[in-house]
């Protein structure tokens, strides 16, 4: 599989080191998406981000994969309220001299 | 470059042991990690500091190497040798890179840290030793006038040496944080390339208030058209426009020109609309004349 959008979990793992079971427990809770190879497992690139952080927050700060999942939702939602804010904020300025 | 208090940063005294460090250097990292601290862009500084000062106090070599030379670090070779005098202290100024109010942090050590320890690099520590596949995200702020974003407009960046070119599309909001793909650090072991993120921050150098791509502004209007009716010509966001005002407007009456906004972020050829609120300008120093009609006016309401 040549694609360039895919990365071998493998390859991922050993510039990370970090073991491949972590990556499949990040998978099951639904963290990530694996795509399924014949001969190894890839995951898109667009999903490296999202678990460069996960392995951050594993080895940085001993968090778990159920915790790293409750960071995840709870950094979701600081995401859409400083969306909020910031909507508020520029209608506000309406409003102000 | 400067002596660099890696107890200070952990918030602990001198007498602190291994076990002491380890707590606070958890504590502080969970605080101000910057994962957890997206929007932050002190976090990543403070985060570096917090794992230095741990990679050094929490590594009973390095914290006793530390802890004998402290302040005369830059002696410590000659100090091995010889006598040294406690006053000689050197202090120069810092380091920022900064490129558009970005910040793009780096990962590795102090300038303290590898004159007192050798190079940053060769730590295979759990902590310290940050791997990373994929490279750096970086974050910039661009600063643009309300003017500016009225129109799609392709801009030339320099963003760490590196010229980018982009189309900032029009409407973009203040506040807004686009993402330019690959743009970011360089990837390691054949990783992909970060990615720029840039803030935008609009600064409104009209005199219309916006809020998203509606636009608002007072227009003062004359008692005698508001009374009588009339034309009148308001500048919009990009040119004129003549409006027919009925005869008994009331003050504070708002009129609404559809498509006269701004424009739709990323909707091409879509425009919010203008809302005009007229301000009845009462006349000021009437003369007798005026005075002795207005009273005539008023006698027969």
């Amino acid at each position: 599989m040549e694609d360039p959008n895919l990365i071998a979990i493998q390859t991922f793992c050993s510039s990370h080191q970090v073991g491949t079971d972590f990556i499949y427990s990040i998978y099951e809770i639904g963290l990530i998406e694996i795509v399924k190879g014949k001969e190894e497992d890839f995951i898109e690139e667009t999903q490296l981000s999202n678990l460069e952080k996960t392995v951050r927050l594993h080895k940085d700060l001993n968090i778990n994969t159920e915790g790293i999942a409750a960071v995840f939702d709870l950094l979701d939602q600081v995401d859409s309220l400083n969306h909020k804010i910031r909507n508020l904020r520029n209608r506000l300025a309406v409003y102000e001299d | 470059m400067e002596f660099i208090d890696y107890y200070k940063i952990l918030g602990l005294d001198k007498n602190a042991s291994i076990a002491d460090v380890k707590k606070a250097y958890r504590k502080l990292a969970r605080k101000h990690h910057p994962d957890l601290n997206p929007n932050d862009k002190e976090a990543q500084a403070k985060f570096q500091q917090i794992n230095e000062a741990n990679e050094v106090l929490s590594d009973p070599e390095k914290k006793k190497k530390y802890d004998k030379y402290g302040k005369d670090w830059q002696h410590a070779d000659e100090f091995e040798k010889a006598g040294y005098d406690p006053r000689q202290q050197q202090h120069a100024g810092r380091n920022h890179q900064q490129s558009y109010g970005g910040n793009f942090g780096q990962e590795d050590f102090s300038d303290f840290f590898s004159s007192m320890f050798g190079g940053g690099g060769g730590f295979g520590g759990n902590s310290g030793g940050r791997t990373r596949f994929k490279g750096q995200d970086f974050n910039a702020e661009l600063r643009l006038n309300l003017t500016d974003v009225y129109r799609s407009q392709k801009q030339t960046l320099t963003v760490n040496g590196k010229q980018i070119r982009l189309t900032i599309p029009a409407g973009i909001e203040n506040g807004q944080t686009i993402k330019i793909k690959g743009h970011g650090g360089p990837g390691m072991n054949e990783g992909p390339k970060g990615d720029l993120y840039i803030t935008f921050n609009i600064v409104n150098n009209t005199e219309f208030k916006r809020d998203g791509s509606d636009l608002f502004k007072e227009v003062p209007l004359d008692l005698y058209t508001a009374l009588l009716g009339g034309e009148i010509t308001v500048e919009t966001f990009d040119g004129k426009a003549k409006l027919k005002v009925k005869p008994e407007t009331p003050n504070d009456s708002k009129i609404k020109l559809k498509g006269k906004g701004f424009p739709v972020y990323k909707k091409s050829g879509h425009f919010g609309d203008l809302y005009l609120t007229y301000k009845i300008q009462i006349p000021k120093n009437l003369s007798a004349k005026e005075k002795e009609l207005f009273q005539e006016l008023s006698k027969l309401r």
